[in-house]
């Protein structure tokens, strides 16, 4: 859950947070705002979703580092070794560009953890009501379908081991023959399983009135008010910090170069994330309390 | 309110009907109570009710179904939905949603409710059944009981008229299953809702009902009042009634009381008449279980007598499982199973007694092999067993019979079991009595047939410690006994050793030799099963409510149901 903010402002937070993620082209803005990010799945799984999502990111980061190493030759010479014959490079805008890279994917990855995790179908569901129809209803209820047809899959993998038919046994032939019928069995669950579904749905009048109509569990406050400005107005200034470090191949903030003034106007979307952070990580403890 | 006339209807691809000529009326506020065998035609006749057989199922149905004078057929899908409600058998087939508060909105969603009214009904229906602190859970995080009460929030929301259920207390614990039955009580006279319960779990539901259907093979053979149903059992020597009237079956069929309040005031009154007390050799041999009331008996199961396998027996107070300082965490969180050390000896019946969650099924699950101890050792055998050996020496009941099946028939399920050993399948198909079933689809049966298919799949195995789940989810009474005898039978003849969760203290008490009660992950006791129920005030049998005060050893429905015989007999 998302505190006591709307899904709307919530969604809108969000994808100024994706949009700002490829937007920054600084190191510094990028790591800043990974650390925001860090901060905001910790204060709301702990980060257990987030370190998940890290065994899997890690190593195509590095896989993105290493193609821009081999692939990009510009800038000064950062690094330069031979063996054997073999003549390796390293040049810094290679390693400019390929952390830069990294860094974003890891935000754009962190971003969606956080919606993930803050936003359900349902409450997306709410956001769309104007257009929901038979599309959302299906979202909704695969939604609902995949984690009961996973505890379906392991409850038959159960039951097969235990009855000696474990796919992972015997010879290849043997284990193709169980596999395939845990195939089936899951196949055969799947099905049961929309069928029971089908059944309540119609108990439950699903498909009676000509027009569905949308539960509005959330109402819009104050603070969706302040947390939409906060985001547009840091989307702005992003953008027009892009515009004026257009043409600039290293950071601006790490060169020493910014003008003050520019410089506060930059730091003034770091606070602004803080600010937004803060208030969906006291939301988050009431919600607990 | 509801008028059923000469209903009979045969589901999709078959010409056997599921009903058969079925005519009743029910009438406006009444509490209705739907019994019968398992496979009877409850279910389906409770599907009946609200259109889904028909319109969901297809099927061929004929006569016909009003509902406020108008055939069912007529009425408009959105009126029906809001007038008619049903809650299934398994409270999470109901939900929906991932949220609880937003799945209580499903019903009201389908019927194009304006959003103000929508949000004042939810909040009502949430302060109603006191689900205002799970509102933003997700259901699956959910105890059996709060799942209930949300899919019942969900269903009574649209305000019905008419709410039928579906064995709606099946796998909630005693408190829970209680709580249940309390607010469809509450329902039903508080405001006036008319209430058609399906169930199995006669005790807590009869005393209820304004008045008893009994169904049997589509038929229906028993129309009228709760207390005229065990004298009408008495004379046809039926089976399925109330245990207290069970206990009491001895005294004239217009005495047979039907609560433990009328049964213990009837005890008093004898007691008071009687020459000598306690009644002679009220400790005696144990009594036969089934005797029905009228004298007649059930018929005995087959299997009890083939049983008696030639081989010999283990010798009795010899470990078979041995579990110290058992612990098992989820997610890193809290600890499910928390320093637990347990010996079963060979030959024993175990019951594992709990509230829902409390760590029952877990258990099983760590001991079977499925699921790896977090700390601690579990040893069959003697040997310090992995959990690959642990998988190939227990035979396994889920709590979800659903998934127990691998193969596409009866036959080869129990064929699969046998394995390579010799042994016969239609031999434990006589034994469940699955006879005609042979060839079929073991997921098509009903609950109660599907626990019988797995319960021969497991003592037709070699295995030696047997782990089950809740085996009498949806099985009847008459059935429930049966088990009873055949487990029993299978730790005295065969040495098998049985690990039983339940929340059926009949079946408990008619089963066990020893209870061990869970609570949050720890034993907090484990004695015989008369000490264990005598001290319970919840988890006990209706037997030990009954005698308590005048009898404390008395413990299992049989056992009190020749307590009285002889009290009975002797004032004669």
């Amino acid at each position: 859950m998302y505190g006591k903010y709307h899904p709307r402002s919530s969604l809108i937070f969000l994808l100024v947070l994706f949009l700002l993620a490829l937007l920054y082209q600084d190191h510094v803005l990028l790591l800043a705002m990974l650390i925001g990010l860090a901060l905001l799945n910790l204060a709301i799984d702990r980060a257990r979703a987030w370190l998940r999502m890290l065994v899997y990111a890690l190593p195509f980061a590095l896989l993105i580092l290493i193609i821009n190493v081999i692939v990009n030759q510009q800038g000064p010479l950062w690094w330069d070794y031979s063996f054997h014959g073999m003549h390796l490079t390293i040049h810094a805008q290679a390693l400019w560009y390929g952390t830069a890279m990294i860094l974003r994917l890891l935000n754009v990855f962190s971003i969606f953890t956080v919606f993930n995790l803050v936003l359900s179908v349902e409450e997306i569901m709410e956001v769309f009501s104007s257009r929901q129809g038979t599309a959302i209803i299906t979202a909704v209820i695969t939604a609902r379908m995949m984690p009961e047809l996973g505890r379906r899959v392991q409850g038959i993998r159960e039951i097969q081991m235990i009855r000696c038919e474990d796919a992972r046994g015997g010879g290849l032939l043997e284990r193709c023959r169980r596999a395939g019928m845990l195939v089936i069995n899951i196949l055969r669950a799947a099905l049961n399983g929309a069928w029971k579904t089908g059944e309540a749905m119609q108990s439950r009048g699903y498909g009676a009135a000509p027009l569905r109509s949308t539960y509005r569990q959330h109402r819009w406050r104050k603070t969706d008010n302040w947390l939409v400005l906060n985001s547009l107005l840091a989307l702005l200034l992003a953008v027009l910090f892009n515009w004026w470090q257009a043409g600039t191949q290293y950071s601006v903030l790490l060169g020493g170069v910014v003008p003050l003034i520019l410089l506060g106007i930059v730091g003034l979307s770091i606070p602004l994330f803080s600010i937004c952070i803060v208030n969906i990580q006291r939301s988050q403890s009431i919600d607990r309390g | 309110m509801i008028e059923v006339k000469d209903l009979s209807y045969a589901y999709p691809g078959t010409d056997n009907q599921v009903l058969k000529k079925i005519s009743f009326d029910v009438r406006p506020g009444e509490f209705l109570l739907v019994m019968g065998r398992s496979g009877s035609g409850k279910s389906t006749l409770a599907r009946a009710l609200c259109r889904l057989v028909p319109d969901f199922y297809g099927g061929h149905m004929s006569g016909q179904v009003l509902y406020q004078g108008r055939d069912l057929r007529e009425w408009e899908a959105q009126s029906l939905s809001a007038s008619i409600a049903m809650l299934f058998q398994e409270a999470g087939q109901q939900i929906i949603y991932n949220q609880v508060e937003r799945d209580i909105a499903f019903g009201l969603e389908n019927l194009g409710m304006e959003p103000s009214l929508m949000k004042r009904r939810v909040a009502e229906a949430m302060d109603f059944f006191d689900l205002g602190s799970i509102r933003h859970k997700n259901p699956v995080e959910l105890s059996g009981g709060e799942l209930r009460r949300v899919a019942l929030a969900g269903v009574l929301v649209m305000q019905p008229r008419v709410l039928i259920l579906d064995e709606p207390s099946s796998q909630l614990d005693p408190l829970a299953a209680e709580e249940m039955l309390n607010w469809l009580k509450k329902l039903n006279a508080e405001m006036g809702t008319t209430i058609i319960l399906v169930e199995q779990r006669l005790d807590r539901a009869f005393p209820m009902a304004d008045r008893v259907l009994l169904l049997e093979e589509g038929r229906l053979v028993f129309d009228g009042a709760p207390s005229r149903q065990p004298v009408w059992a008495k004379k046809d020597a039926y089976p399925l009634i109330p245990t207290v009237s069970y206990i009491m079956s001895d005294l004239e069929a217009s005495d047979l009381p039907l609560t433990v309040k009328e049964g213990r005031e009837m005890i008093r009154r004898r007691i008071d008449q009687a020459i000598i007390w306690p009644p002679d050799e009220i400790s005696g041999p144990e009594p036969a279980s089934h005797i029905l009331p009228g004298g007649g008996e059930w018929p005995e199961a087959p299997f009890i007598h083939a049983l008696k396998d030639p081989r010999p027996s283990r010798k009795a107070n010899q470990p078979l499982l041995a579990i110290r300082g058992l612990r098992y965490t989820y997610s890193r969180q809290s600890n499910l199973i928390e320093d637990l050390s347990i010996r079963i000896d060979s030959g024993e019946s175990v019951v594992v007694l709990g509230a829902n969650g409390a760590g029952k099924s877990t258990l099983l699950r760590l001991i079977s092999g499925i699921l790896q101890p977090t700390r601690g050792s579990i040893k069959i055998n003697h040997g310090g067993i992995n959990r690959t050996e642990r998988l190939s020496q227990c035979a396994y009941l889920p709590q979800s019979v659903e998934d127990f099946f691998l193969r596409d028939t009866v036959m080869e399920e129990i064929r699969l079991s046998i394995g390579s050993k010799p042994g016969d399948p239609s031999y434990w198909m006589e034994c469940m009595g699955l006879t005609g079933l042979a060839s079929t689809d073991p997921r098509k049966l009903s609950v109660g047939e599907k626990q019988r298919v797995a319960l021969a799949c497991l003592l037709a195995s070699d295995r030696q410690l047997l782990l089950l789940d809740e085996p009498t989810t949806g099985v009847d009474i008459e059935w429930r006994g049966m088990i009873s005898d055949c487990l029993r039978q299978a730790c005295l003849e065969q040495g098998k050793t049985i690990l039983t969760v339940t929340h059926d203290m009949e079946f408990a008490s008619e089963t066990a030799s020893r209870v061990v009660f869970l609570h949050a992950g720890e034993i907090i006791s484990d004695s015989p099963v008369s000490d264990a129920f005598a001290d319970n005030l919840f988890y006990t049998s209706q037997a030990v409510r009954l005698f308590r005060g005048f009898d404390d050893s008395v413990y299992k429905p049989s056992q009190a149901r020749t307590f009285m015989a002889r009290l009975i007999k002797q004032e004669d």
